[in-house]
C-alpha cells in the first residue's frame, strides 16, 4: 500500500516538476511576443532542437543550454556580461506606428503626431521588454542625440491625460508595435497601414542567444524573407511597401543608454504615466522586498505583544492575527511570482479571502475574551454564527467559478480585469464590514470601563483613522485610493489589538513574570490542572495531594511539613497558593512547652517537700502528746501509788484492792479518753454511760452502790465526757472513802447545758476535788454546785454544752 | 495497614474527612483525598437525628480512614532499618535492601528514590 | 445470451466464497454508496434542467437582440429613405425650374459644363442639407449627364454630386469634417470644403448597380422605386458604401437622375457595435439572402472586433430549433435572421435580412466552459468522496487488522492495548485465554522449554534482594495489591520493582511471569528460582 503511495506521490513530482525528462533533447525558447514566426521558421534549420516556453527568465534558459529567441537588448548586455556566450542576429524589427483604417483615417506621421490626432494609442504586446523597446523607440526618436526616459514619459503622460494610452491593447485604432507583425496581420485580412516616424525609430536586431556555438542550416535567410521577416543585413521581403527601410540600428554604446531609458520601465509606466496606485508596489522587486518588510514587521510586533503580556488566550489570537497576515501576503507574494494568469492565479486570487476574512472574525473573538477569565466557560456559543459564516463565505468565494455568484467573469475577456461583483459578493463584504464594525462597537462599550487616557485616545484614533480613509476613498484621495488596502487591512488589525491591549482590560507587563519570581513572597499560581504557572523563588513544588486538598477546602490553611502551612485563594483558572513559615512559631511553642514541664517538676518537689514537713511535724506532735501523756500517767501513777501508800495504812486490803483496780480502770479509761481527745473525736452517750457503768461495777466490790442514770444519749463532747468521767470517778472515789454505801447519780441534757447530778450518801462538803478537775471544769466554764436538799446534800456539776458539743 | 491507619492524622472537619501522614524523613505531609459527610451542611434541631448524625459521622470517618490508609498505601513505605513512615521520594532502592535516605546516607548505600 | 448470465453467475458465486478483506467490502460498501448518491445527484440535475437551459436562454437574448436591432435598424434607414425621397422630390422641382428658367431640354446639357455648374450650385444646398439631417454619412445626387460624351468611357460618366463625411471613429462621432468626393471642384472651392485625396469630377455608374436601368426606365412611380445598392466599394478608395437610390423624376416622367444616401461600411461599424454578451460577441449584419445565404459580401457588418467575420464570406443558413446556423464554411456562427422590407423597387428584387450572430465558437467554449466546471466540480467530489471513503474504511479497519498482526505474533493483549472495538477486545480477550488454557491444559512443553527455563532461571542472579523478595510473593501466590502490606511497602515501590524484574527476566507482562512460574512449579523446578 505505502509502495504505492509512494509511487504515485512521485509520479505526481515528475509530473510537476518534469525532472524526470531526460536533458537530452535542448530547447528552443520564445518569451517574447512577435517572435513566433521567427522561432517557427528557424525551427526547420536548428537541428537538435525543439520548441519550447517556459515562464523562467531567458537567462536562466540559456544557462539550461538552451537557445533562446530575443532582441538584441537582451542579448548584447547578457554577452558583455559573460552570461551569455553566442550571439546570432538572423532578423530586424522595426518599432513603427499600425493604424487600423478599418477604424479611422487619422493622419499620423510620426511620435509627435500622435498627440494630434484623437484615436487611442494601444502597446499590443503584454510582455515587458516589448514595452521597453516601444520605450527606447520612442525616446530615440524624441532626442537621437541625447535619448532621455523624461521624454517618453511626458508623451505618454499627455496621451494618457487625454485617456487615450493603453498597454496589451490589440484593438486600439492606433499601435506601437513591430513591422513584421504588422505586415502579419495585414496578410491575415487586417487593414493597417505601417507608419515609420518621421522623427526616427529603432530596428533591432532579433536572433538566438546560447550557451554553446550553434549551427543554422543553408537558406535560413531565404526562409526568413519567405516568412516576411526583415533580414538584419537590410534586406527586406518583396511585401513591405517600397522603399521601406530599416531605421537606425543600435550600436555597442547604444545599449547604455537604451538599459537607462527602459530600465524599470513597468514601474515607471505606472507611476509616471498612469498614475495608478501610486503606493503600491509596482514591479517583482518591490513585491519581493516589500513583502518581506511587511512580514518582519509584523512578526516582531507579535515577537513585543508575546513579551507585553501573558495570558495565553490573548496570546493565541495574537499568533493567529500574524499567521493570517503573513500568509496573506505570502500568498500575494507567490500569486506575484506567476507570470501567467492562469488557474492557479486566480485560485490564488480567491484564496485571499480565506486570510481577509479571516481577520474581522478574529478580531471579534479577541473582544469577546479581552475582559473574561480565562477559563473560558462563558458563553462564547454566540463566536459560532460569525465562524460559521466565515466558513460558509470561504467555500463560496473559493466554489466561485461553478456558479459566478460572487466574481462574475466575462467568458471572452480577462478575468483579472473583466469581472463584475455578484450579490454574493456584497453579502459577504456586509457581514465581514458588520462583524467588523460589531467588534469595534464592543471594544467601545468595554474600553469605556478603562481608566487609561491612553486607551481612549487609540480608540479615537482608530476609528479616526477608519473614518479618514473611508472618506479618502469616496472622494479618491490618492493616499487612499491608490493605496494597498491589503496593507491598510493589517495595519487597522494591529491597531485594532493595540488599542484592545491599552484598554488595560487584558493584563500587560513586560516584567510581571520576572518580577514574579524574584519576589520573596513564597507565592505559587497553579491552573485549573494544578500544574505551576508561576512561582516565586524557593518554593517548594507543591505536591498533587496537597493541591486536591486545598481545591476542597481553600479557607482552612494547610500543613505541608511541620514548619510551612499552606493558605490558598482560588483565581480565575486556578488557585493562588502562599506560604507561611512556622519554623519560629514553633520554636517559641517547644520553648513554652519545655518551660512548663521544668515548672511542674518544680512544683511536684515543693510538694513533696510540704508533704515531708507535715510528716516530721505529726511526729513531733505525737511525740510531744506522749511526753504529755507520759506525764500524765506518771502523775497519775503517782497519785495512785500515793493513795496506795494512804490506802494501806488505813484501809482493809479489799479496799484497797478496789480502790487501786478502780483507779487502775480510770488510769486506762483516761488513756482512752486522751487519745480520743487528741484525735479530736467525740463520745456517744452511751459509751460513756458503759464507762460509769464499769467503774460502778469496780465500786460495788468495795460495796458500794452506785445508781447512774444517764440521760445523755448522743454525741459529747470529749472534754466535756472527759470531765463527766473524772467527776464521776472523783465522786466515787470520796463515796468509797467516805466508806458510803448508796450514792445516786444522773447525767442529763437540760436546757443547753450538762448536768451531773450526784445524791451522795455522806456528806459531801468534806469531798474536794482534785485540782486537775476542777482546772478542766472552770476551762470549760462550767461549776460545781452542792444543793441542799432536806436530807442529803447534793452535787451538781454544771457544764455549758454551748459550742463544745457541736464542736 | 495497621501501621498506616495509626499514623493516619485526623484532618476532618464536620463537613468532610481527611487524613494525613507525614513523611518521617523530610516532614512533608501527605493529604488523603477528602471525602465528603453525606450531611454536611444539614443542621437539625431534633436531638434524636442530631445523635443519628453523630453516630453517622463517626462511622463515615471510619469508612474514610480505611480509604485514606488505602490511598496512603500507594506512597508510603516503611523503612526495614529505622522503622519509620517514608513518602515516595525519601525512599531509595538500593541494591541490596530498600531504605529510607537518612539510613542510605548513614549507611553509604546508593540508590534511587521511587519517585524522582 | 444464457450461458453468459450463467458464467455471471458462477463467477458471482465463486467471489462470494473468496474472503474478501475488510476494508475492501467496506470501500466497495461505500464507493457503491457514493456512486449511488453521485448519480442521484447527477440525474436530479439533469432533470432540473442545470444542463440544457444554456441554448433556451440563448434564443431568448437573442430574440431581444434581434428584435431591438432590427427596430433601430428600420428606423434608421425609414429616416434616410424619407430624407432621400424628399430630396428626390426638392431636386425634380429645382431641376425642372432651372431647365424652364434657362429654356433648355434636360437633354441638352450633355457637354455643357456652364450648365452642369449651374445645375449643381441649385443641386448643392439640397444634397448638404440631406447629408447633415440624415442619420448617414454621405448623400449624393447624380444627373443623367455627363461633360463631355467624347470620352471613352462616356457611357458610364455622370455628373453629380457626392458630399461624405470623414475623419470618422468610433472615439469622435460628433464632429465629422465635410468632405468633397464628387462633382465640379468650382463648388468645393465656393463653399470652401475640401476635396476628398480621391476626389474626381463624375460618378462612374458603372460602378453602382441599376443605376443605368433606373435611370433610363420609365417610371410611373418613383416615389415607390427607392432601393438599397449591395455594398460596393467606392472607387479609388479603401472603403465601401451602400447607397440608396432615388430616381429623380420630373413631372412629366423624364428620369434626370438618381439621388440617396451612402451609409459606408465604417459608419456601419461605428453604429451598430458589437455587443459583448456572456455567449460571446454579438454582431449586427444587414445583408441580402440569396439561395439561403446571406451574403456578406453586398450587405454590411456591424462591428466584428472579437470575432472571424471579415465581411466577405457568404453565410449558408441552417435553420434550428432555437436558433439558426451560418456557416461560413471555414467558421460557423449562430444567430437569428430577420427580412426587412428597406428597399421598395421594381427594378430591384434584393430581399434584405438583418441579423445577429455570435460566433459558435465562443459559444461552445461558453457552454463547454460551464460543462468543464461542472464535470471537474463533480470530479473533484467524486475524488474527494472516494478519497474519504477510502480513508473512513482503512479507518475502520485499522484497530482490527493491528489486532490481528498482534495475535499473529503471539503478543498477549493487555488490557490497555485496546483495540478501541469491544467487539475485537472481547474477541481477542477469548482468545488470549483459551490460548493461555490450551496451553496449560495441554501441558505438552515446547522442545526448547528447558532452555528458556535455564536462561530465566539464569536471569534471576540479575535481581537484588528487595525484588526476590517481591518475586517470591508472587510465587506464593499473592497478587500485586497484597504486597504493600506484605512487605510493608509503598504500591509505587513495588511497580518500580515490577517494572525492574520484568526487564531483568525478560518477560513482558505479569501474565507472562506467572506462566513462567506456573510452568516451573509444573516442571518441579521452582525452587530453583527461588
Amino acid at each position: 500500500m505505502k509502495a504505492r503511495i509512494i509511487s504515485i506521490v512521485l509520479l505526481l513530482g515528475l509530473l510537476f516538476s518534469g525532472c524526470t525528462i531526460s536533458r537530452e533533447t535542448r530547447y528552443l525558447i520564445v518569451n517574447v511576443e512577435g517572435l513566433e514566426e521567427y522561432s517557427k521558421t528557424l525551427q526547420d534549420y536548428l537541428a537538435g532542437y525543439e520548441m519550447g516556453i517556459t515562464t523562467d527568465t531567458i537567462y536562466a534558459e540559456v544557462a539550461k543550454g538552451n537557445a533562446v529567441a530575443c532582441f538584441d537588448v537582451q542579448a548584447i548586455p547578457a554577452i558583455n556580461q559573460g552570461v551569455a556566450n553566442y550571439w546570432y542576429p538572423h532578423a530586424l524589427s522595426t518599432v513603427v506606428i499600425a493604424v487600423d483604417r478599418t477604424q479611422t483615417d487619422a493622419v499620423i506621421t510620426g511620435w509627435k503626431s500622435l498627440l494630434d490626432s484623437k484615436e487611442i494609442v494601444g502597446i499590443s504586446s503584454n510582455s515587458i521588454i516589448r514595452d521597453m523597446l516601444v520605450m527606447g523607440s520612442i525616446s530615440y526618436g524624441l532626442d537621437p542625440i541625447s535619448p532621455s526616459k523624461d521624454d517618453v514619459l511626458n508623451l505618454l503622460k499627455e496621451l494618457e491625460n487625454n485617456d487615450r494610452f493603453m498597454l496589451e491593447d490589440s484593438k486600439s485604432p492606433i499601435l506601437l508595435c513591430l513591422d513584421h507583425e504588422v505586415v502579419a496581420w495585414n496578410k491575415a485580412g487586417s487593414n493597417y497601414e505601417i507608419i515609420v516616424p518621421k522623427e526616427g525609430t529603432l530596428s533591432f536586431q532579433v536572433g538566438l542567444l546560447s550557451d554553446i556555438p550553434l549551427t543554422i542550416d543553408e537558406g535560413f535567410d531565404d526562409a526568413l524573407l519567405a516568412a516576411e521577416l526583415p533580414l538584419a543585413n537590410g534586406s527586406y521581403p518583396k511585401q513591405y511597401p517600397e522603399g521601406y527601410q530599416s531605421a537606425h540600428k543600435l550600436s555597442d554604446e547604444d545599449y547604455k543608454w537604451f538599459l537607462n531609458v527602459t530600465d524599470d520601465c513597468s514601474r515607471d509606466l505606472r507611476r509616471k504615466v498612469f498614475k495608478s496606485r501610486l503606493y503600491t508596489t509596482a514591479d517583482l522587486r518591490e513585491h519581493i522586498l516589500f513583502a518581506i518588510g511587511i512580514i518582519a514587521a509584523i512578526l516582531l510586533w507579535k515577537g513585543t505583544v508575546y513579551h507585553r503580556m501573558i495570558r495565553p488566550n490573548v496570546s493565541k489570537v495574537v499568533s493567529i492575527l500574524c499567521w493570517l497576515m503573513v500568509g496573506w501576503i505570502m500568498l500575494r507574494l507567490f500569486k506575484y511570482q506567476l507570470v501567467t494568469e492562469n488557474e492557479l492565479s486566480r485560485l490564488c486570487w480567491y484564496g485571499y479571502y480565506i486570510f481577509q476574512l479571516a481577520l474581522p472574525v478574529t478580531l471579534l473573538y479577541l473582544t469577546e475574551i479581552m475582559d473574561q477569565a480565562e477559563d473560558g466557560s462563558h458563553s462564547l456559543n454566540f463566536m459560532y454564527i460569525p465562524f460559521t459564516i466565515y466558513i460558509l463565505s470561504v467555500l463560496l468565494v473559493l466554489t466561485n467559478d461553478w456558479h459566478q455568484l460572487v466574481f462574475i467573469f466575462d467568458p471572452n475577456g480577462n478575468w483579472a480585469k473583466d469581472y463584475s461583483y455578484g450579490i454574493g459578493y456584497w453579502f459577504i463584504m456586509i457581514f465581514f464590514v458588520l462583524i467588523f464594525i460589531l467588534a469595534i462597537i464592543k471594544l467601545f462599550c468595554k474600553g469605556r470601563r478603562s481608566n487609561y487616557v491612553k486607551a481612549k485616545v487609540l480608540l479615537l484614533l482608530l476609528c479616526g483613522l477608519l473614518f479618514l480613509y473611508i472618506i479618502g476613498y469616496i472622494y479618491r484621495v490618492p493616499l487612499a485610493w491608490e493605496s494597498d488596502i491589503t496593507i491598510f487591512i493589517c495595519v487597522i488589525a494591529v491597531i485594532f489589538f493595540e488599542t484592545v491591549l491599552h484598554t488595560g482590560l487584558i493584563p500587560v507587563n513586560i516584567q510581571y513574570q520576572r518580577l514574579f519570581a524574584n519576589a520573596p513572597i513564597g507565592l505559587s499560581l497553579l491552573d485549573d490542572k494544578g500544574n505551576m504557572v508561576l512561582s516565586s523563588k524557593g518554593t517548594p513544588p507543591i505536591s498533587r495531594s496537597i493541591w486536591k486538598r486545598l481545591c476542597i477546602d481553600m479557607d482552612k490553611p494547610l500543613l505541608r511539613d511541620n514548619d510551612t502551612q499552606l493558605h490558598a485563594i482560588s483565581i480565575h483558572g486556578g488557585i493562588a497558593v502562599w506560604q507561611e513559615n512556622l519554623a519560629v512559631l514553633n520554636r517559641i511553642r517547644k520553648e513554652i512547652k519545655e518551660v512548663q514541664i521544668r515548672l511542674e517538676t518544680a512544683n511536684a518537689l515543693l510538694k513533696e517537700e510540704e508533704e515531708v514537713k507535715k510528716r516530721l511535724l505529726q511526729a513531733e506532735t505525737n511525740r510531744k502528746l506522749f511526753e504529755h501523756l507520759e506525764r500524765d500517767m506518771e502523775s497519775r501513777i503517782n497519785a495512785l501509788v500515793e493513795l496506795v501508800d494512804g490506802q494501806s495504812q488505813i484501809k482493809q486490803a479489799n479496799e484497797s484492792i478496789a480502790l487501786i483496780i478502780l483507779c487502775l480502770c480510770h488510769i486506762k479509761r483516761r488513756c482512752n479518753l486522751f487519745f480520743l481527745a487528741c484525735q479530736g473525736n467525740k463520745l456517744l452517750g452511751e459509751e460513756l454511760s458503759v464507762y460509769l457503768d464499769e467503774l460502778i461495777e469496780l465500786a460495788s466490790y468495795d460495796g458500794l452502790k452506785v445508781l447512774i442514770r444517764c440521760g445523755q444519749s448522743g454525741f459529747i463532747g470529749i472534754n466535756n465526757a472527759t470531765i463527766c468521767y473524772d467527776f464521776a470517778f472523783e465522786t466515787i472515789t470520796w463515796a468509797l472513802k467516805d466508806t458510803a454505801s448508796v450514792l445516786m447519780g444522773y447525767l442529763e441534757n437540760d436546757d443547753g447545758c450538762l448536768m451531773f447530778r450526784f445524791l451522795p450518801g455522806s456528806d459531801p462538803n468534806k469531798w474536794y476535788f482534785s485540782d486537775e478537775l476542777i482546772a478542766g471544769i472552770s476551762k470549760a466554764n462550767g461549776n460545781i454546785v452542792y444543793k441542799d436538799l432536806d436530807d442529803a446534800i447534793g452535787i451538781c456539776l454544771v457544764l455549758p454544752l454551748g459550742g463544745e458539743i457541736d464542736g | 495497614m495497621n501501621l498506616l491507619i495509626d499514623h493516619l492524622e485526623d484532618c476532618s472537619t464536620p463537613n468532610y474527612f481527611s487524613f494525613a501522614i507525614r513523611c518521617e524523613v523530610c516532614g512533608e505531609f501527605w493529604y488523603s483525598n477528602s471525602i465528603p459527610f453525606s450531611k454536611a451542611g444539614q443542621v437539625t434541631d431534633y436531638v434524636d437525628k442530631k445523635e443519628l448524625y453523630d453516630v453517622l459521622y463517626q462511622k463515615e470517618k471510619q469508612r474514610a480512614q480505611l480509604a485514606a490508609a488505602k490511598e496512603a498505601r500507594e506512597h508510603f513505605s516503611q523503612c526495614p532499618i529505622c522503622r519509620r513512615l517514608v513518602c515516595d521520594s525519601c525512599f531509595l532502592i538500593c541494591d541490596e535492601m530498600d531504605m529510607c535516605k537518612e539510613c542510605a546516607t548513614r549507611m553509604k548505600e546508593a540508590g534511587e528514590p521511587v519517585i524522582p | 445470451m444464457l450461458k453468459k448470465l450463467k458464467e455471471i453467475r458462477a463467477l458471482n458465486a465463486f467471489a462470494k466464497k473468496q474472503s474478501i478483506g475488510m476494508q475492501r467490502k467496506l470501500m466497495l460498501y461505500w464507493v457503491s454508496m457514493i456512486l449511488v448518491v453521485f448519480s442521484t445527484v447527477i440525474f436530479l440535475l439533469s432533470i432540473a434542467g442545470a444542463f440544457s437551459q444554456d441554448d433556451k436562454q440563448l434564443h431568448e437574448v437573442m430574440k431581444l437582440y434581434l428584435k431591438n436591432t432590427q427596430d433601430h435598424l428600420v428606423d434608421h434607414f425609414d429616416n434616410i429613405t424619407a430624407k432621400s425621397l424628399n430630396l428626390s422630390k426638392e431636386l425634380s422641382r429645382e431641376i425642372e425650374l432651372e431647365l424652364s428658367k434657362e429654356g433648355v431640354d434636360f437633354d441638352e446639357i450633355n457637354d455643357d459644363p456652364q450648365l452642369l455648374l449651374h445645375l449643381q450650385e441649385v443641386m448643392y444646398p439640397l444634397v448638404n442639407t440631406t447629408l447633415q439631417t440624415a442619420d448617414c454619412n454621405g448623400a449624393y445626387v447624380i444627373l443623367n449627364a455627363t461633360i463631355n460624351t467624347a470620352l471613352s468611357d462616356a457611357v458610364n460618366s455622370r455628373s453629380g454630386i457626392h458630399l461624405r463625411y470623414s475623419n470618422l471613429s468610433s472615439s469622435s462621432p460628433v464632429s465629422p469634417t465635410v468632405v468633397y468626393f464628387r462633382g465640379i471642384s468650382d463648388i468645393a472651392l465656393q463653399k470652401n470644403l475640401e476635396l476628398h485625396n480621391r476626389w474626381n469630377l463624375e460618378f462612374d455608374i458603372s460602378q453602382i448597380p441599376l443605376c443605368f436601368e433606373m435611370m433610363n426606365a420609365t417610371l410611373d412611380r418613383p416615389a415607390e422605386n427607392y432601393y438599397w445598392t449591395k455594398r460596393i466599394n467606392l472607387k479609388d478608395t479603401w472603403e465601401s458604401s451602400m447607397l440608396l437610390s432615388v430616381p429623380i423624376v420630373s413631372s412629366d416622367g423624364t428620369v434626370y437622375g438618381v439621388c440617396g444616401a451612402e451609409i459606408s461600411a465604417l459608419y456601419f461599424q461605428f453604429s451598430y457595435p458589437m455587443v459583448e454578451d456572456k455567449f460571446g460577441s454579438v454582431v449586427t449584419v444587414l445583408a441580402p439572402i440569396e439561395d439561403n445565404r446571406l451574403v456578406l459580401a453586398k450587405g454590411l457588418v456591424g462591428s466584428v472586433s472579437g470575432t472571424y467575420l471579415d465581411s466577405q464570406e457568404s453565410l449558408v443558413i441552417h435553420q434550428g430549433r432555437y436558433f439558426n446556423e451560418y456557416d461560413t464554411g471555414n467558421g460557423k456562427y449562430i444567430g437569428l435572421h430577420k427580412i426587412v422590407p428597406i428597399s421598395n423597387s421594381e427594378l430591384d428584387d434584393t430581399v434584405w435580412a438583418v441579423a445577429i450572430m455570435v460566433p459558435q465558437d465562443s459559444y461552445v467554449a461558453y457552454i463547454a466552459d460551464i460543462k468543464q466546471n461542472w464535470i471537474i466540480a463533480a470530479m473533484i467530489l467524486l475524488c474527494i468522496l472516494l478519497a474519504f471513503s477510502f480513508f473512513l474504511s482503512r479507518r475502520f479497519v485499522r484497530p482490527i487488522t493491528e489486532s490481528l498482526k498482534r495475535f499473529q505474533q503471539e503478543e498477549m493483549l493487555e488490557q490497555a492495548m485496546s483495540s478501541g472495538i469491544s467487539e475485537v477486545d472481547e474477541l481477542a480477550e477469548f482468545l488470549n485465554a483459551r490460548a493461555r488454557n490450551q496451553r496449560l491444559e495441554q501441558g505438552d512443553l515446547p522442545p526448547n522449554i528447558a532452555d528458556l527455563f535455564d536462561q530465566f532461571i539464569e536471569r534471576k542472579h540479575l535481581l537484588t534482594t528487595a525484588e526476590r523478595n517481591i518475586l517470591r510473593y508472587y510465587i506464593e501466590g499473592h497478587e500485586i495489591a497484597d504486597i504493600p502490606d506484605l512487605a510493608f511497602i509503598s504500591m509505587s515501590t513495588v511497580r518500580k520493582h515490577n517494572r525492574n524484574i520484568y526487564e531483568k527476566l525478560g518477560v513482558s507482562s505479569r501474565d507472562e511471569l506467572m506462566l513462567y512460574i506456573d510452568l516451573l512449579r509444573r516442571c518441579g523446578r521452582l525452587n530453583e528460582l527461588l
